[in-house]
């Protein structure tokens, strides 16, 4: 008996009909989707980038399933020992790694050529992060005040810069030059790379300081801030606290922080800089009292800042879950595997058919800014099919207005490599650029492009 | 006949297409003919892929761990804990000595790191739920927290153990003693706690305790928890000793409870056996092309004793562990082991690599079915796949 598994596969009359589905909810991933994916986006335009989504489509023997499955789930003895606190990890490979509180030296400008040093506690930290290496810019980092006991623990997002509201990273360009260590690493080294990294890779006041509806409500004075001695309290550090505990600064530096500008940047580094004055003046067993009362004053307190428990975090995971594996990955695993293992020549005709979609990618704004990889160009794209020894076998399908394109690929499948096109789907027009060109940008409209390449290769079994 | 199942996952649900020799089945027809939900859970895909990737360590979530989990995959979870004081609760009997109302000794030991290698299985229930049991468990003291896989464990000397470290499963009264536990991999961890902590234990196995009489020499004896407190008679006890008699592990956990835990991770501990005992390891030794070469490097003659069957007819035997293959020339057996074990009369520690590649040959079916031919494992793929192909035989017939 033959299985014959389809995955998120998909013919043209479908792929097109699923496509204008998605045109009418939305920016919805369905069309890769599987059964677990059901995160709604929200509408918004950003500019076309084609990204590589893998539809995969398998053929092969019920057998050749067996033995590769049985295989990978043999014992061995080459573990990939993990961080020490693990605390939990999700059928998704998310890890979620606890850090008890440290202190951090923390060096920023409050002007130009004028940086402040002082130190911090850094709380209990939980930072969930995913072993594939797709999700790097998943990964997110929460606070509190004490460590995982249960799934009702309330964690805030990390109140350090360069934090989204959900708790994601938003890491500098640096991390791109781990792309390759972090793809081949265990998961000890992984959190090493990302924790580190974000810690000591510098921050920057991009992002509104996650803490600014809690200065904010301080400012307008809620009463509710009297039931928070401690938060109270910080709120009132004076100058000269500040000063006792950090005896390098002089009052008029730090009274320099208190001031209020219009600039947002400048506000925002004025803020950082007030919060991490005020932290440095608290001891640790303060420090976690802090962050216990900014947990209890969220949650009944409505300023637009929530915590989240353990359990809604690791929903937020998974809602966030889009695939475990990339194209690249997927080609040089299954070279790999099929060669190392040598499947029994009876199976010598096993095939596998790789469809990619190549779609714009709206995710968040979060990923653009982070000039990760995530354009390719059509050259790329055939390069690297090619290269692992694949056909372009047909163009399947394509939907609301680019037919034009579709065409010109089409076309160039069999000269593959000397050109690459840039399509404009307001103007329907289509450009050639040359073979550097990255085929990601120009278009205003969000979305409406799919192209899907059905690539064949047969796999021929040496024993 | 043929069947080609062609299964598709997209959200919200999956579609089935069933293709029965050359007809084909359209997914409405057949997924109205199967129990609404029924198919919802089945992802064989799901499953293979992961299998190719390798590196998804659990096939569901592991609820919330206790830190010090340090690996998980293929029904196995390492997992150390730090320093601390722990109470052990002893019945000094065998266990079909023991009666009701016996008294328990209790100690409260000062115990180093630790390191737990837990074999767990898996039963899907009728919901198709993965149901987490522990199956076995190894342990051992560690000097320093687990940094690599080629790091060195050493012999936990408290009872029931054998000494290659695995625990010898407790006897529970009520299969609530299992159930209570949840059915994940925290489960599993919590349940292997207890096996070691709060199951008692009596004197049914003692080889691992005595290790610390036997093992080191008057010098290094000093740097145990044993100090100098107590001077064991040396004649009480030699490498070939199984079993402790009480007086002296009273004498030994007594001692051990003296240790300040601040300075329990500078002693010394006994070397673990591959063996279940040492006593094994040295028929092994024995049968093993070792001692013939110790035989030509002193110029003996290797001579076995002959196997005869009931009508006295000399045969060679070709049982590794019979009596019959122990050398019948008289040799320095001490010296042989010195010479094996590098000067020492007992195996250089294990490492974890190997205390886990001995579990895996020796406690895991898969692992030497394996060696012969490829197997099915994943009884969830399996049962799934099966489930499939019956249920749709079922509905089509």
């Amino acid at each position: 008996m033959t299985i014959f598994y389809q995955y998120n596969s998909l013919n043209e009359n479908q792929l097109i009909n699923s496509t204008i589905q998605f045109g009418a909810v939305n920016n919805c991933l369905s069309v890769i989707s599987n059964n677990i994916l059901s995160k709604e986006y929200e509408e918004k335009y950003l500019p076309l980038m084609f990204f590589m989504k893998f539809d995969s489509s398998y053929s092969h023997s019920t057998k050749d399933l067996y033995t590769v499955s049985n295989k990978k789930s043999i014992p061995n003895t080459d573990l990939q020992i993990y961080p020490i606190a693990v605390r939990y990890i999700d059928d998704l490979n998310t890890y979620y790694i606890e850090r008890p509180p440290f202190k951090k030296e923390i060096s920023f400008n409050i002007k130009k050529n004028r940086a402040i040093k002082t130190s911090i506690w850094i709380p209990w930290t939980l930072t969930a992060l995913s072993a594939s290496p797709d999700y790097i810019s998943h990964t997110r980092l929460y606070f509190s005040n004490s460590c995982l006991n249960n799934e009702l623990d309330k964690y805030v997002p990390a109140f350090t810069p360069n934090i989204y509201q959900d708790g994601r990273i938003c890491f500098s360009n640096s991390l791109e030059s781990y792309n390759d260590l972090y793809s081949n690493s265990e998961i000890r080294l992984k959190y090493n790379i990302i924790f580190n990294e974000y810690m000591n890779g510098g921050w920057n006041v991009d992002l509104s300081p996650i803490f600014k509806p809690l200065c904010n409500a301080f400012d307008s004075k809620n009463k509710l801030f009297k039931n928070f001695p401690i938060l109270d309290k910080f709120f009132n550090i004076s100058s000269k606290e500040i000063s006792d505990a950090n005896p390098d600064l002089n009052i008029k530096t730090i009274d320099s922080a208190f001031a209020y500008s219009d600039d947002y940047y400048v506000q925002s580094r004025r803020m950082y800089t007030l919060f991490f004055l005020r932290l440095s003046t608290l001891s640790l067993e303060e420090t976690l009292s802090f962050y216990q009362q900014v947990i209890e004053f969220l949650d009944i307190a409505d300023i637009g800042l929530e915590t989240k428990s353990f359990q809604q975090i690791l929903l937020n995971s998974k809602l966030n879950y889009q695939s475990t594996f990339s194209y690249s990955q997927l080609f040089d695993k299954i070279d790999t595997i099929l060669n190392s293992d040598k499947i029994d020549k009876n199976y010598h005709d096993f095939s596998g058919t790789l469809k990619i979609i190549i779609k714009n990618y709206e995710n968040t704004s979060s990923m653009l800014h982070n000039n990760q990889p995530l354009s390719i160009s059509l050259k790329q794209l055939v390069d690297n099919i090619s290269n692992h020894g694949y056909k372009l076998e047909a163009v399947v399908c394509n939907s609301l207005g680019a037919e034009m394109l579709l065409t010109i690929i089409s076309n160039k499948i069999n000269n593959i490599g000397t050109s690459i096109v840039e399509c404009d789907l307001d103007n329907k027009t289509i450009t050639y650029l040359d073979e550097n060109s990255l085929f990601n940008h120009s278009l205003t409209q969000a979305y409406t492009s799919y192209i899907s390449l059905n690539i064949k290769r047969s796999y021929d079994y040496v024993d | 006949m043929s069947i080609d199942i062609l299964t598709r996952y997209c959200y919200p649900s999956p579609h089935v297409q069933v293709k029965v020799d050359s007809d084909l089945y359209s997914d409405k027809i057949i997924f109205d003919k199967i129990q609404d939900g029924y198919l919802k859970e089945i992802n064989p895909f799901n499953d293979f892929i992961k299998s190719i990737f390798g590196e998804s360590s659990v096939e569901k979530s592991t609820g919330i761990l206790p830190p010090g989990v340090r690996y998980i995959s293929n029904g196995y979870v390492i997992y150390e804990r730090q320093p601390e004081y722990k109470n052990i609760f002893i019945v000094p009997k065998l266990i079909h000595d023991i009666g009701d109302n016996e008294q328990t000794y209790s100690f409260r030991l000062p115990i180093p790191w630790q390191l737990y290698i837990i074999q767990y299985t898996t039963v899907v229930d009728d919901d198709n739920n993965k149901l987490y049991y522990p199956s076995n468990v190894k342990f051992h003291f560690m000097k320093e927290s687990l940094h690599s896989v080629d790091q060195e464990v050493y012999l936990a000397p408290l009872s029931n153990f054998y000494t290659d470290g695995m625990l010898c499963r407790p006897m529970f009264s009520s299969m609530e003693d299992t159930e209570r536990y949840t059915k994940d991999i925290s489960g599993v961890i919590q349940a292997a706690y207890d096996w070691i902590w709060n199951c008692g234990s009596n004197l049914d196995l003692t080889e691992s305790c005595l290790q610390m009489f036997t093992q080191f020499n008057d010098v290094d004896i000093k740097h145990t928890v044993l100090g100098t407190m107590f001077n064991i008679n040396p004649s009480r006890y030699n490498i070939h000793s199984y079993y402790a008699n009480y007086q002296d592990l009273d004498c030994l956990f007594k001692a051990w409870e003296l240790v300040p835990l601040h300075e329990i991770s500078n002693k010394l501990w006994p070397t673990n056996s591959k063996e279940h005992n040492f006593a094994n390891d040295r028929k092994l030794l024995t049968s093993s092309q070792l001692l013939l070469d110790y035989f030509d490097t002193v110029g003996i003659d290797a001579v076995y004793d002959q196997h005869y069957d009931d009508d006295d007819i000399e045969y060679q035997c070709d049982e590794d562990f019979c009596s019959c293959r122990i050398p019948a020339n008289s040799f320095d057996y001490k010296e042989f082991l010195t010479k094996v074990y590098n000067g020492k009369m007992y195996p250089p520690p294990l490492t974890l690599k190997d205390s886990l590649a001995l579990m895996y040959e020796k406690f895991d079916p898969r692992y030497s079915y394996y060696q012969r031919q490829a197997y099915i494992t994943d009884r969830t793929v399996k049962n799934n796949l099966s489930g499939i192909e019956s249920k749709i035989l079922h509905q089509t017939a």
